[in-house]
């Protein structure tokens, strides 16, 4: 199998169970490509703050420079949800009856807590900082990528398009009655807002699949570790999404291709690294590879 | 029994007016509206709507029949289990 060569990639997305080494080697994978002269952002979606710990330097929710063209932030999703459910609420009070709006507004706070709000507050995430961050940096480096679940129901866009399509069918027929009843019908929000939702699910169906994308797994040593790790592989295949690479961490000897994959070997560490410098022998293994 | 259900029925028929021309793709247009708040609260009959955080969006503009929209799916299911296991 080819060496993978990182330059060829835009975005990447490092996917692997808690502990095995995510946040450590996004952020030594973009300081290595920042090293070799790439303007790179480094985004960590970790509700837990591990990158302000890791580069020892407090980060905000706009990009701060780290180092020479590499800078990072930290999203807080908790935060982002608040926001947006916060808004859709504002709307509400906008247009519903007083006596009705306190059982709309509980029915808006249920969704804080509905299955997947986290994870679609993640992609919506990921949406944004390419869509924003995208044209002013050569590579964007996520820490966690979206889970298995999530990629899935991302990377088959053709399916949830569909969806979109139908209830904008079912909105367009409605409006098309009013119209017809002689009722006048102005700038839809409802269209509006299923529209931006289209648009935001085909970007991103096609960013997942993209061959400028990097998904890659993180595995520590062990087979039990091993096991997982083949697992994480096979739920984003199984998505239509490509897993790229292997990065083996805390491997204490090099081997061969994990699971067929090309992979990269990185050397357990004496102490915890903390501060940039001490990442220097896991960044000099990307810079080999960048090409 | 019996007599609940066509009050209900009574009560859209008296909700909805009486069936002109203009009525009818009101009415339409409002059955579409409720398709719609189904999809979006399917949670309430039963079916997990995997995009919710999503679709509540929408929700502001769609709650002004939240009432109605509620009453009408009770309404549908009960008239559903009803033709499975006969009026008491
Ligand atoms: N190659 C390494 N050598 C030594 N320690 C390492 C190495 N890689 C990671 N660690 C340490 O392992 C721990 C977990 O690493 P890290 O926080 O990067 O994992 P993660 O996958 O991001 O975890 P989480 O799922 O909690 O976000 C940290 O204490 C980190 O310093
Ligand atoms: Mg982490």
């Amino acid at each position: 199998m080819k060496p993978v060569s990182l330059r060829n990639y835009r975005i990447f997305f490092l996917s692997g169970k808690g502990g095995v080494g995510k946040s450590t080697l996004s952020t030594a994978l973009a300081l290595a490509l920042s090293k070799r002269g790439f303007k790179t952002l480094l985004v960590s979606l970790d509700p837990a703050h591990s990158l302000s710990i890791l580069l020892k330097k407090g980060l905000g929710g706009a990009p701060r420079e780290v180092a020479p063209s590499l800078s990072a932030f930290e999203v807080d999703l908790e935060r982002e949800m608040r926001d947006y459910l916060k808004k859709v609420e504002r709307d509400a009070e906008k247009i519903i009856s007083p006596a009705l709006i306190e059982k709309v507004k509980n029915q808006i706070e249920l969704a804080y807590n509905s299955p997947g709000a986290l994870e679609l507050a993640t992609v919506d995430s990921v949406y944004r900082i390419v869509k924003n961050y995208g044209r002013g940096f050569d590579k964007i480096v996520f820490d966690t990528a979206p889970s298995g679940y999530t990629v899935r129901l991302m990377a088959s866009p053709d399916k949830l398009l569909n969806w979109v399509d139908s209830l904008i069918e079912m909105r367009e027929e409605a409006l098309n009655y009013r119209k017809m009843a002689g009722e006048e019908v102005k700038e839809d929000p409802v269209l509006s807002i299923l529209r931006k939702r289209r648009e935001e699910y085909r970007f991103l169906g096609e960013l997942f699949r993209s061959d400028k994308t990097l998904f890659g797994v993180v595995v520590n040593p062990g087979e039990l570790p091993l096991k997982i790790g083949e697992r994480t592989l096979k739920e984003i295949e199984e998505a239509g999404v490509p897993v790229r690479l292997i990065l083996a961490n805390k491997f204490r000897e090099k081997g061969g291709e994990l699971f067929k994959k090309p992979t990269l070997y990185f050397p357990p560490l004496e102490k915890e690294p903390l501060g940039l410098t001490s990442l220097e022998p896991l960044v000099s293994v990307f810079e080999k590879y960048i090409g | 029994m019996r007599r609940f259900l066509n009050s209900l029925g009574l009560f859209f028929v008296g909700a909805l007016g009486t069936e002109n021309a203009t009525d009818k793709l009101l009415k339409k247009a409002r059955y579409l509206d409720f398709d719609l708040l189904t999809l979006i609260l399917s949670d309430e009959i039963g079916i997990p709507n995997p995009l919710y955080y999503h679709t509540v969006e929408l929700l502001p503009y769609l709650s002004g029949e939240l009432e109605a929209w509620r009453e009408s799916e009770k309404a549908s299911i009960l008239w559903r289990v009803l033709s499975e296991t006969g009026e008491p």
